[in-house]
């Protein structure tokens, strides 16, 4: 007795309506029936943060939500951060600090980032709470650290 | 791997939804944040007939610091009540919310799901035990029914609730002081291997109400009675601790698993049982 249902939910900006079943989770909503697929999906329970996506304005892991859950959100993916085409200053800052390797956690912890700056959160906190809920098996996490300093460098504007 | 099928209901009202589960009882699963439950159907651990989610419901949203204590509605999500401006009135309790997973996951889990959970080594229901707290069911056939969180919690993720019953509401007590928590895991935020909740009051320089609720060392939240005994009408003291440490030692019989084994588990059981109170003191 599966139930499909349609789903209206904004994604980068765009308002979009799905037609789903229940059991479709919003990372695979998004990378399968929308295309977005930047945003990774990886251990499917929680742990790895590689499909976190900002939702009404917090990071959320989009394995852990089904997309019929989404319905009336407003849903920011990897692929909607860059502005007029230029990378979000957190992209730029992982590229140059050599924040990733592989880069399968990339498009996850930036958007962790971006949501964290938004909310005004401090460097330390981003650097310890907030990094600490993504794993990242390339980089030993230094690289990823010295990228958050540089990002909320330029995104502060201070030193 | 992916969920199995199920049927989805987000209905507008209460009713509707204690009806739904009044219908299909054990076959149904009620989605509250789901970062518990999208993982177990995930896992396919979890194959229900039915997903209810009253996310649509209001009056389970409801967050009110009141003169004796914190009413919770079932569908408040953590990070609601940890940005919440009237923290202040349980101190404490902000940092024990901190402990829950990531901040990540505190955007979404709720009050009432890891209540209605009750894994026994998460934070909520060892804190709702050390508040002898309330929880509060709502169905169909039998209305409300408000139980005891010592009552509540029998058995890793087995709880007193039944199958048509849902959980609307969490009551928690103020202690007589402040609450401490300390827990130690492989890593900040995953599930701790022991952790432990204390709060006393001080009252002419001697302990009054206290309390003591391990986690992670049995099948339920583990309330150190003993223990609490021993501080009772004592000065808060080094001397005083070390009894109740002792009291924690001599009662506490956990388990070993995987991540850890019984000695070590009562070792930290006695260690966070003296830490915290050593932090109120």
């Amino acid at each position: 007795m599966t139930n499909r249902r349609s789903v209206d939910f904004q994604v980068n900006g765009e308002p979009m309506t799905l037609d789903v079943e229940p059991r479709l989770l919003l990372a695979d909503a998004l990378r399968h029936e929308l295309g977005l697929t930047g945003t990774h999906v990886g251990c499917e329970q929680g742990s790895c943060g590689a499909c976190t996506v900002i939702i009404d304005g917090r990071a959320q892991r989009s394995c852990l939500m089904l997309a019929v859950q989404a319905d009336g959100a407003a849903i920011q993916t990897i692929e909607g951060v860059s502005e007029q085409g230029e990378d979000h200053p957190v992209q730029v800052a992982m590229h140059e600090e050599h924040g990733l390797q592989c880069g399968f956690c990339t498009p996850g912890i930036v958007m962790s980032l971006v949501a964290a700056h938004r909310a005004g959160t401090s460097v330390s906190i981003a650097k310890e709470e907030v990094l600490g809920g993504h794993l990242c098996r390339c980089t030993g996490y230094v690289n990823i650290r010295a990228a958050i300093d540089a990002a909320w460098t330029r995104l502060d504007g201070t030193s | 791997m992916k969920p199995p099928p199920f049927a989805y209901a987000d209905p507008d009202s209460l009713d509707e939804v204690l009806q739904l589960l009044a219908d299909v009882g054990d076959d149904a699963a009620v989605i509250a944040g789901g970062q518990s439950l999208v993982p177990l159907l995930n896992l396919r651990l979890a194959r229900p007939e039915l997903v209810i989610d009253p996310r649509r419901i209001g009056e389970l949203r409801g967050i009110s610091f009141e003169t004796t204590g914190l009413r919770v509605g079932a569908m408040v999500r953590a990070v609601d009540l940890e940005e919440h401006d009237s923290t202040g009135q349980m101190p404490g309790l902000t940092r024990v919310l901190s402990l829950i997973g990531h901040s990540q996951i505190r955007a979404r889990t709720t009050i009432g799901g890891s209540i209605a959970h009750g894994d026994p080594a998460a934070e909520l229901p060892a804190l709702l035990v050390a508040l002898d707290g309330e929880v509060t069911l709502k169905s169909r056939d039998r209305g409300t029914r408000i139980v005891q969180a010592n009552d509540f919690f029998v058995g890793p993720l087995m709880t007193d609730r039944a199958p048509d019953e849902l959980v609307t509401s969490i009551w928690f007590p103020y202690p007589s002081g402040p609450i401490e928590i300390d827990e130690v895991a492989k890593r900040p935020g995953d599930f701790a291997i022991v952790g432990a909740i204390a709060s006393f009051g001080i009252d002419d320089s001697n302990i009054t109400d206290p309390r003591i609720a391990l986690f992670g060392v049995g099948p339920t939240p583990w309330r150190a009675a003993r223990a609490e005994a021993f501080l009772a009408g004592r000065p808060a003291n080094a001397e005083t601790i070390a009894l109740a440490g002792q009291a924690v030692r001599d009662d506490l019989d956990p388990r070993g698993d995987i991540h850890g084994s019984a000695a070590y588990r009562r070792q930290l059981g006695v260690t966070l049982t003296e830490r915290t109170l050593g932090a109120l003191a």
